[in-house]
């Protein structure tokens, strides 16, 4: 099936809108409340909304250090959906990794006053944030409510949010590196998915009480 | 030192038989056994090039034309990103234009009109050409000096088989052999030929026998196979031998059932001899003699054979369709994809109809009401001033068709699933009668063993043999050629194989050390060493033994692949060997996982194309970093951007 942008801008508006934080710019803050730091760090968490699986072998490492059961839980019904079968988005591993332009997705939200994306030099280079205005949680909101099927990116931005937590882009990208799959793809290849691995994890885990 | 003086081997068997030279070799040549002493100098064949055309029927009906060109020695990789694109099928046509018979899908032969394999035997060239794929009709040339030499022409399937056979056993110095079976209970006398030898070329993804393909046990083919390719002279003419042996007694059972018939006045007496020793037999050994003990073992042997050719059958056809299962659990998975990208890209539209563009992402200009205003009414775009496309895209039964992809595949993993449990249930009651046959078998091993205590009531018997034999030759008795024949043969099986039995011990002795090496190059790091008993491999690994037939596919495929390659070193070493040092590595047709056995192997025959630069092989496998990384860039034949590989 051929790509569909307007697809793929409703999972970064659901995405930017759920790793939002407040904004501190005085000239903006008026028109731009929110905004949403880093574009390594949203390549990064895209990845894990569009590999189910690589996001529940994070959440079984997570498990592993806290022993929060609850992250295993949601591993568990990763699979028992059958997410890494149906809504693996494929990716393609550039030099630093998984990476995929925005440009087309994003103009199709800012062009409607939703996001505003902007590049600033900073003292090592340049930084991108994604400005959000007032009416982009409502408007998000509205979609959740009156789409159905769309409310899936808005859950799982949420889980991701929280799975990535006040992580940076650059720390994030560390993490997904470490996974031997995802670092040994061919540049230009399409990252593998690794959903017999996590499954054996799982079943080590035994089956829940 | 192997000894190839045939007057001293005429000699030996003539003393051993006690008989004259002349006599036997009178009962040699009746029986055609000549002493095959050809040295066998190691020749190589390597595949150059491969093109084939014609046009794919069906859905995919596009033009067919494949080359790949320039091969030289080392290894090669036949990659896709996907499985079923057509990679088994490169190195079906590589052996059809070695082999001469097509072991290609039937409905797929359709769809090819020529083929071209160009191919080296050392340092000559020649070219297999297919110009009429259908009729199989076509040449086989040498190319010298840039001229052609027609080698053979051939205009059907038959001669294009019988072209390469001759071709191959001129240049690789092998014969055909006659090889006796069981068939049906019925001892039968089969010829093999080059299409059976040339079953060590090919290395299947789940192996049953260290050498070639041959349901094991089955008329000692694995062990005559085994020295055919180590090379040692002698060994053609003593499988002649074995099967003249064999052969005898097929004569003399019909001999016997002919002189049933002809009851005459002069066998009549004999006869009446014979019902008495039986009876005497039966009073003084009583009912567990050897001879019904080992009778029974001789058809129990003859039912494992048939049985274990049926699980072997049967293994194959559950491989096929394990992988048929993987493609249908892969085509459910791509429809139901298919159908939920369709439904959220539909919902993603409509979710931003609901809002008007505001300004430009580009320039930043906001639209004012009058520009919006002018460019409604020419049904302009708001943002990039195009003309807006006047309908809506026809999505009409788009979504139907979707679901209906999504049943069909549905239904057909049920119907495989279907199959899968039968043939699951055959293979398990086919196993379950192998077991019971091997514990009847070893039952009677240890009948035989205890029967075998000589017994003063056997050797009464035995003087009652000797009656019957003296009577027998009053009588005329049996045809004494046959017996002749029989000494002689039996003469020359023992003195044959005391000619290359101590060489081939040493050769296997070699062979094991460097099969071990290999094994362990491919990631068998607990290996401590092989051993060859006859054909049988025996292992010793993590501080325990066990046989080959007891290890895991992976580790079969490794160790065969790794016994050829030991077998090709050592024939390098010694310059004695027929194994033409090309080979085909199938990979198992598995859904998403890496095959981690290619993975290992790749590694480890990467490393020999320097070492073993007279070695060619070409490994099918998915487009994984694990293989892409170890063989060089221009050995990698990777399947199209529309993902097939023609």
């Amino acid at each position: 099936m051929a790509r569909d942008y307007k697809r793929d801008a409703i999972r970064l508006l659901f995405l930017l809108n759920a790793g939002k934080a407040a904004n501190h710019d005085e000239d903006m803050v008026g028109a731009y409340p929110h905004v949403f730091g880093g574009e390594k760090r949203l390549q990064a968490m895209d990845f894990w909304i569009r590999y189910p699986d690589y996001l529940a072998l994070e959440l079984i490492s997570q498990h592993e250090k806290s022993g929060d059961i609850a992250k295993l839980e949601i591993a568990r019904a990763i699979y028992d959906d059958g997410e890494p079968s149906l809504r693996t988005i494929p990716m393609l591993r550039k030099h630093f990794g998984a990476y995929e332009p925005l440009d087309t997705a994003l103009a199709i939200l800012e062009c409607r006053g939703l996001v505003r994306p902007e590049r600033r030099k900073t003292a090592v280079g340049h930084s991108h944030f994604f400005f959000l205005t007032k009416k982009t949680e409502e408007f998000c909101n509205e979609v959740a409510k009156e789409f159905p099927l769309l409310d899936w990116y808005r859950a799982r931005a949420l889980l991701v949010v929280e799975v990535a937590g006040p992580r940076r882009g650059n720390e994030l990208k560390t993490v997904q590196h470490s996974t031997r799959q995802y670092h040994d793809t061919a540049i230009m290849n399409y990252i593998p998915t690794i959903t017999d691995l996590v499954k054996s994890k799982l079943d080590r885990f035994g089956n829940p009480a | 030192m192997i000894n190839t003086d045939i007057n001293a081997w005429y000699d030996a068997i003539a003393k051993k038989a006690g008989v004259s030279r002349d006599n036997a070799k009178e009962v040699l040549d009746r029986n055609s056994v000549k002493p095959i002493i050809r040295p066998a100098v190691p020749q190589r064949v390597r595949i150059l090039s491969l093109r084939f055309t014609g046009k794919k029927a069906g859905i995919l009906n596009d033009e067919i034309d494949f080359e790949w060109k320039d091969l030289g020695p080392g290894l090669h990789a036949i990659v896709s990103d996907s499985n079923f694109r057509g990679k088994t099928t490169l190195l079906r046509f590589m052996q059809l234009g070695l082999v001469g018979r097509s072991s290609l899908a039937k409905d797929m032969e359709r769809w090819f009109d020529t083929m071209t394999l160009q191919f080296s035997v050392d340092n000559d060239v020649f070219e297999t050409r297919i110009e009429d794929f259908h009729a199989q009709r076509g040449t086989l040339v040498q190319l010298k000096n840039s001229r052609e030499f027609v080698v053979s022409a051939f205009q059907d399937a038959t001669s294009f088989e019988a072209t390469m056979e001759t071709f191959f056993f001129d240049k690789l110095g092998l014969n055909a052999t006659r090889i006796v079976i069981n068939q049906k209970g019925k001892d039968v006398a089969q010829d093999h030929g080059w299409l059976w030898l040339s079953s060590v070329l090919a290395i299947d993804p789940n192996p049953e026998n260290i050498f070639g393909d041959s349901p094991t046990g089955i008329g000692g083919m694995e062990t005559y196979l085994m020295r055919m390719f180590i090379g040692l002279p002698w060994v053609g003419t003593h499988t002649t031998i074995k099967a003249a042996i064999k052969g005898i007694g097929i004569q003399d059972e019909r001999a016997g059932q002919a002189a049933a018939r002809s009851q005459s006045a002069a066998r009549q007496r004999l006869s009446e001899l014979e019902e008495e020793r039986e009876k005497v037999g039966k009073r003084l050994a009583g009912p567990d003699r050897v001879e019904a003990v080992v009778s029974r073992e001789r058809a129990a042997i003859h039912r494992l054979a048939a049985v274990s050719a049926e699980i072997h059958a049967l293994t194959r056809r559950h491989a096929d369709l394990t992988s048929d299962l993987s493609a249908a659990e892969e085509a459910i998975t791509h429809a139901v994809r298919e159908r939920h990208g369709f439904d959220e890209a539909q919902q993603a539209g409509a979710v931003f109809r609901l809002l008007r563009p505001e300004y430009c992402p580009s320039c930043d200009e906001v639209f004012t009401e009058g520009l919006r205003e002018e460019r409604q009414q020419h049904h302009d775009c708001i943002v990039c001033g195009r003309k807006e496309p006047q309908d809506e895209e026809d999505l009409t039964g788009v979504r139907e068709a979707l679901v209906e992809r999504e049943d069909d595949a549905k239904s057909q993993l049920s119907k495989l699933k279907g199959t899968q449990k039968k043939l699951e249930g055959d293979l398990k009651t086919k196993k379950a009668e192998r077991e019971d046959l091997e514990t009847e078998l070893n039952n009677l091993q240890k009948e035989i063993t205890a029967s075998e205590a000589p017994t003063v009531a056997w050797q009464e018997a035995l003087k009652l043999d000797a009656r019957i034999e003296e009577i027998r030759r009053l009588t005329g008795g049996e045809a004494p050629t046959q017996s002749d024949d029989l000494k002689v043969l039996n003469a020359a099986d023992t003195v044959t194989t005391s000619f290359f039995a101590d060489e081939q011990k040493a050769i296997l002795a070699d062979v094991a050390i460097e099969a071990t090496k290999f094994a362990r190059s491919f990631g068998m790091i607990m290996l401590e060493s092989i051993e060859f008993q006859g054909t049988r491999m025996k292992l010793r690994k993590a501080g325990g033994q066990q046989y080959f037939g007891d290890c895991q596919p992976g580790e079969r495929k490794r160790l065969k692949i790794a016994t050829v390659l030991a077998m090709l070193r050592v024939s390098e070493a010694r310059g004695v060997g027929r194994h033409p040092g090309l080979l085909f590595i199938d990979s198992p047709r598995t859904d998403e996982t890496v095959d981690d056995n290619v993975s290992e192997i790749v590694k480890g025959l990467a490393a020999l194309s320097d070492e073993m630069p007279y070695v060619q092989v070409f490994v099918t496998s998915l487009a994984v970093p694990a293989v892409l990384e170890h063989v060089s860039f221009d050995n990698v034949r990777k399947s199209r951007t529309d993902e097939w590989m023609w």
